[in-house]
């Protein structure tokens, strides 16, 4: 299959300092890649990379076959960009927005209409994007990121900070963009969001992909499959835990059952921030 | 650049300036305050002549003689007392005058703040021999030259409300530097530099369509008010000048803006400029006031040739110099910004 993002070891230093440390990183055509990573690991410095806005040091970083370096407008006219922080021209209306980027790529039957109602935002084409709630404008920087009808979304951090109801809207209309076969590079520090959207995921600390493959995968090489059970005993309840990957769990399993003093039993598998802790030895928080 | 991408960016800055309802109030209310002072300040000078004297004998005849008269004496007790006289423009003349009675003759010194044209002159030796005639009883050999203390200009009496004229398209210009530092600021401190950098638009397209919207902020209301106040007259090289003073002052404030953190910041920085920048249009108004040092503030090459093409008509080929700095200045400054903002966005 062809790639959609190429990223070559990547690497960009502030100052002294190594945000970003000979990465590789890619994403195949209408594939979803999540980039976790803890605050200050090097997810928006790769972002930034990969969207033209920072030149790697070293390595270099191909979208849609390009080179970021040589055709960065070109790679930028057929990608759609939204930003961790809310960066939309507050005075303006939602409508007016929208219609200022469709103008910079160059679309003449550009419809806001019909974009701002596909991502939930019907009847509030003519009011002012600041009065709207932190929900609504992110949606309408969604909105902005497919003016173009790119064929590679970069999303960082697009449900941060949103509640719950919002945050699957937004998940949903990802969902329905990686349907249409748009490629979607989705940096993100909530593990529950990448295992949900993700084919697969990229870890990155201190700058290193330390691991990149399925959410599936990873938690079978990296996680632990477990059975939780509490049993009465003395009037007490006690957990017991049996790893499954273990020679001996059948028996344990069995004489666990026999004992006929359960009272709660329920399997469990690794979580990604489970396997990020394992890896990294911190917390993607 | 694309057409389509610098009209766009072009629409959006104006939409974005004139939505500010502060600085679209400021630039109204400053064009409207400074018109109403121009009709406000005095269309005409004040015809008593006020002249001190330094003399090295008794005048008290002279003195009685000008009571009631259109000339005001005054006796110094020193030639730098005098001096100071002149050069605060408490007088518009001074006379140092040395009587040697066994010789028959007197030196007069006239000591103006700026050169006199030739028959103001005659009229200051004219009135000299008359004192000396009126106080000794008979006529000497006079000689006579002229001093000029603090910067020579043509010398002729503007009324304040004709000399007020440069200053205020200077500082309606000037003004405007916050206006502008405000739009770079804003995009950076909102971070939609980035989403416009991730379209086609790039940072050079940026300037321009900002620097656009500048001249269209600057520009207009300054010759608004030169046409309201003072017509058409040197329109051209009055038009040429203050278009060089608004591309400066929009290299600037771009330069404030790409210096700046935020808002605050900004308008500090821009009130720090602001004010050293305004130093050369007090020389205008008080001819003399500053010292050649403020040759150093780069709108004083504004200013100043705005200044002498519309109070003493001065052809705008004498003061290419002066131009060619203010463009000068404006290139440096235009660099400056750009680099400024090329590493805020692309390094950072």
């Amino acid at each position: 299959m062809e790639k959609a993002i190429v990223g070559e070891n990547l690497t960009f230093k502030y100052g002294n300092i190594t945000a970003v440390d000979h990465i590789n990183i890619e994403a195949e055509k209408g594939e979803i890649v999540g980039f976790l990573g803890p605050n200050g690991a090097g997810k928006t410095t790769t972002f930034k990379i990969l969207i033209g806005l920072l030149k790697p040091l070293e390595g270099n970083a191909y979208i849609l076959g390009m080179d970021i370096r040589k055709e960065t407008k070109k790679i930028q006219s057929r990608i759609g960009v939204s930003f961790e922080y809310t960066n939309l021209y507050e005075e303006l209306t939602a409508e007016e927005n929208l219609k200022i980027f469709a103008e910079l790529f160059g679309i003449s039957d550009f419809d806001p209409k019909a974009l701002l109602k596909k991502v939930g935002l019907e009847g509030k084409e003519k009011n002012i994007v600041g009065t709207f709630s932190k929900g609504m404008k992110q949606r309408v920087m969604i909105a902005r990121a497919l003016v173009n009808n790119p064929e590679v979304l970069f999303l960082d951090e697009p449900t941060s900070g949103l509640d719950p109801v919002s945050a699957n809207e937004i998940r949903e209309i990802i969902k329905e963009e990686k349907r249409k076969g748009v490629t979607i590079f989705l940096t993100t520090h909530d593990m529950y969001e990448a295992d949900k959207l993700s084919d697969r995921v990229a870890f990155i600390n201190q700058g290193k992909i330390v691991a990149f493959d399925t959410p599936m995968n990873l938690k079978q090489k990296f996680g632990k499959r477990k059975v939780k059970v509490e049993l009465m005993k003395d009037s007490k309840i006690e957990e017991v835990e049996v790893e499954l990957d273990k020679s001996q769990a059948p028996d344990k399993i069995y004489e666990i059952f026999k004992s006929e003093k359960i009272v709660t039993i329920h399997s469990e598998e690794a979580t990604l921030e489970d396997i990020f802790i394992k890896l990294t030895g911190r917390g993607l928080g | 650049m694309k057409d389509s991408t610098f009209i766009t960016l072009l629409k959006k800055d104006l939409k974005i300036f004139f939505k500010n309802k502060f600085f679209t109030f400021i630039t109204i209310l400053g064009l409207v305050a400074y018109v109403l002072l121009y009709f406000i300040m005095p269309k005409s000078v004040d015809d008593k002549i006020s002249l001190v004297i330094f003399v090295n004998t008794t005048f008290d005849k002279a003195f009685a003689s000008l009571e009631g008269e259109e000339v005001k004496l005054i006796k110094a007790r020193s030639v730098t007392e005098l001096k100071e006289l002149v050069i605060d423009k408490k007088v518009l003349a001074g006379y140092e005058v040395n009587i040697d009675p066994r010789k028959n003759s007197v030196d007069i010194k006239i000591y103006t703040i700026s050169s006199i044209e030739p028959e103001m002159k005659e009229a200051l030796v004219y009135i000299a021999k008359e004192m000396i005639y009126t106080e000794l009883g008979y006529g000497l050999n006079i000689t006579s030259k002229n001093e000029i203390l603090g910067e020579d200009l043509a010398g002729k009496q503007i009324p304040p409300s004709k000399r007020i004229v440069p200053v205020f398209a200077f500082l309606i210009i000037l003004m405007e530097t916050l206006g502008i530092a405000n739009l770079i600021a804003d995009e950076i401190e909102r971070k939609t530099i980035y989403a416009l950098l991730v379209t086609k638009a790039t940072i050079r397209d940026i300037l321009i369509a900002k620097g656009i919207t500048g001249l269209i902020t600057t520009l207009i209301p300054s010759i608004l008010f030169i046409i309201i106040t003072i017509g058409f007259s040197h329109f051209i090289p009055v038009f040429v000048l203050l278009l060089f003073g608004s591309i400066f002052a929009i290299s600037i404030g771009f330069l404030a803006g790409s210096l700046g953190r935020d808002i605050m910041s900004v308008l500090a920085w821009g009130a720090l400029i602001l004010i050293i920048f305004l130093l050369p249009a007090f020389n205008i108004m008080a001819p003399g006031s500053l010292t050649s040092w403020v040759k150093i503030v780069p709108t004083y090459y504004f200013v100043m040739p705005l200044h002498r093409i519309i109070n003493f008509g001065e052809s705008i080929l004498n003061l290419i110099p002066h131009i060619l700095i203010l463009l000068l200045s404006s290139i440096i400054s235009f660099l400056a910004a750009w680099f400024l903002l090329r590493r805020r966005t692309y390094e950072s």
